[in-house]
Order: C-alpha cells, then structure tokens, then sequence
C-alpha cells in the first residue's frame, strides 16, 4: 500500500518543491516589496488574505468581517475538494522549515528519540481553544491572543522587529530541523485548521488510489 | 497529625493558583488612550480585529507606528499606536492600504483625525521664556497652530488633526515636548455604520 503513495508523492516532488520556491520567493518578494508607497491594496497582505485561523478567530472576537475574503474562499473550497495540499504546496513558513531541514540537517543533528505521537494533537487542542475563547473578546474582557500562534504573524513580526521574535522564529527553526517539520505537524493551528477541512468529505479519487495501493500490496504479499 | 500527601498538596496548589489567577481582569491596561494609525475601526474592536500582522509597521514611511507593549496593554498588546514625540504621521495612508483585517480603512487624508495637540504653557520656550521659537507653527501640515495677540502659538483644536509633527519637532529637550498630542477629539471608522465620524 505505502509503495503506491510513497511513489505517487515522490513522483509529485519535484512539482511541489518547484512549487513551495516559487511561493516562498513570492513571499519574501511581497514582504520587501512592502514599502511606501506600496502596492496594491491586495497584493501586499495576499498570505494573510488566505489565513483562515486568524480570519475565523477574529471574526468571532469582533464581529466583523471585513475586506475582500474571496481568495480565502477559493482557497477553503479548494481544500475540500483536494484535501489540504495548503501546508505542503503553499504555506511559505511550512516551506523554508522544510528547505531549512534539507539545507542543514545532518543525521547528527538529529536526536535518538522521536516526539510521541499524541504530541501532533496538540495543534488541534490549540486551534480549538483559540476558536473557544476567541467570542470571549467579542462578549467578555478577554484579550485576542490567537495572533501569537498564527505562523504568518510569527514570520513577519520576526522579519519586521526582530528581536525576541526573531529567537521565537530561531527556536521553531532549530525545532522543526531537529524534529522535521516539527512546529507544523505538531503546533500550527492554521495547518490544524486545513487539516480539518480537507478530511471534511472522503475524497473518492483519494479512496481509489488507497484501494489501488491496497489491492497492489494484497498481491505483493 | 495528619501528613499531607504529595497528591493532596499538588490539587491545594493548583487550586490556589485557580483562585489567584481568575479574578484577574486580563484586559487590564496600564493606559488608556492610544493614538491609533488614521483609519482606524472603533477601539474595542480594533483590538480584536486586528490582526498583529506588522505590515503597517513595515509600511509606515515615518515609521512613527509603533506596537503597544504588553505592559502597556494587555488588550491591545502588539497593535499599532503613535507615540508623536518620536515620530509624526505623514496621513499617507499607506497602513490601511496593506492592513489584510481592515482594523485599518481607507480614508480620506482630508477627514482624517487621529487627536488634538495642546500646548503645554510652562513648558514652552514662547509662553515661558518669551523666545523666537514657532517650530510647532512651521511644521504643522494644517496651519492648527496660530499665533495670539502677543506672538504666542495657539492650537485650533477644530483644525488640529493629531499628526504629531509638531510634538515630534518640538525642540524642548526631554521626552516630554511642549506641545502635546493625545487621542482627544479623535475620528475612528465605525463599522456598523460604515462611517467615519
């Protein structure tokens, strides 16, 4: 079974590799093209206009919705429908971890021991308790906190303050190299999120390429 | 006497730490009254709207916006304010151009008022030492600052629209200018009403 995907998704590496350069360049691109006078008005918060963590928490912390939310619509339909290809196709945070691990990481690195696996639940716990408190701020005198945990926000702040984001940043780094992607499979709550939402419907051509890979195993062994 | 278990002591902590904890008003401020950037959405919801993303803050050509401090607020922690004395708005508009919440609208440069300067009389070179001195006069974009009868400057609150240039010039030494803005008389955008009032 795991042949059939692991070779269909190495067969797709490359693609997605090419893929996640092309976005992180366009995200730095942004971020430095983010100077006065400045470009257009969607243009330059593009990565954040497809942040359905932070668009769901604020919402529900004030209220209101405001700004053109149809790529975060295209966006969330598209995870439906494809599953959630955001976090390995297009999230530039997940991306440089990731090209961050292929550059530096050594197998000496590396620790002896693996984080357990209930750890990758925590993002959901995360992303849930955000979600809870977040009406809290709309009716009550709680303040909106989901913004520390949101990867985008953690980027810019570090890239645009430095400081003690910048060794916020550093330290996820160093995490997600010791522990491959270590800060998305177990504390993104907005991958969380897109997880979620692509495990909304079972996919059928998903299903099929399960079963194909199924059947193939069944006949290997 | 009965020992105490360890079980026991930790339930007891964790209680009391509960009981300390929970009557803290989290969104208790140090200070009130933050100059927020032109085009800003009424304050309990702009703490909640905006997202801290710091695009304003890399926008910003005066980089006169700054983030609040934790200490300052909890509430409105990591978003956007102007401290006038280190740098005045330019009203450019480019913050509510790249804002991706809207806790920032587009408005027009010409309505926009983020407060309203006052003199402070005993601090001021004119008012206190009768010196040639009308800097605030020379940079305020608007003409707020007149002169009275005797030469002194004067802020017209109803022109002043709370750019800070002046407090930011002023060349009083200290952290404290002569010429002070505050969020008094400040326009935010209301979205209910989709105006800005």
């Amino acid at each position: 079974m795991s042949g059939s995907v692991f070779s269909r998704a190495k067969r797709k590496l490359p693609w997605r590799r090419l893929t996640q350069l092309v976005v992180l360049i366009l995200f730095i691109l942004f971020l430095v093209r983010t100077k006065f006078p400045g470009p257009g008005k969607l243009i330059s918060p593009v990565f954040f206009r497809l942040d359905l963590f932070l668009a769901v928490t604020s919402f529900f912390s004030s209220g209101y919705r405001t700004g053109p939310f149809w790529p975060l619509l295209f966006l969330v339909i598209a995870v439906v429908v494809f599953g959630n290809f955001f976090c390995f196709w297009i999230c530039p945070v997940g991306s440089s971890l990731e090209f961050a691990g292929f550059i530096f990481c050594r197998r000496r690195w590396r620790v002896g021991w693996k984080l357990p696996f209930w750890f990758r639940y925590f993002r959901f716990l995360l992303l849930g308790l955000m979600i809870l408190i977040s009406p809290f701020s709309l009716v009550g005198k709680l303040p909106y906190l989901a913004w520390l945990f949101d990867p985008f926000v953690i980027t810019v702040r570090a890239l645009v303050f430095g400081g003690g984001w910048l060794v916020f940043l550093l330290v996820l780094f160093v995490f997600s190299i010791t522990f491959p992607r270590g800060w998305c499979f177990n504390f993104c709550p907005l991958g969380a999120f897109y997880t979620l939402i692509g495990r909304i419907y079972p996919k059928p051509w998903l299903r099929q390429g399960k079963q194909n890979a199924a059947h193939q195993s069944e006949r290997i062994s | 006497m009965r020992r105490i278990s360890r079980r026991e002591f930790l339930k007891f902590c964790s209680y009391f730490g509960l009981a300390a904890v929970l009557p803290v008003d989290l969104s208790g401020s140090k200070r009130e009254g933050f100059i927020r950037p032109p085009g800003s959405v009424e304050e309990p919801v702009f703490n909640n709207l905006c997202y801290r993303c710091g695009l304003c803050f890399k926008i910003c050509p005066a980089k006169c916006l700054k983030p609040v401090s934790f200490t300052d607020s909890v509430k409105s922690w990591g978003s956007p304010h102007i401290i006038p004395r280190e740098a005045g708005c330019l009203r450019c508009g480019s913050c509510s151009r790249v804002c991706p919440s809207g806790a920032l609208q587009s408005v027009p440069p010409e309505i926009v008022k983020m407060g309203t300067a006052r003199i402070e009389k005993e601090r001021c070179l004119v008012w206190t030492r009768q010196k040639e001195c009308l800097v605030c006069l020379e940079y305020c974009p608007v003409g707020a600052v007149i002169l009275d009868e005797k030469g002194r400057p004067e802020v017209d609150p109803g022109v002043c629209v709370g750019c800070g240039l002046c407090e930011q010039n002023c060349p009083v030494p200290g952290k404290k200018a002569a010429i002070r803005v505050t969020a008094l008389g400040e326009k935010r955008y209301y979205l209910k009403e989709k105006k800005y009032r």
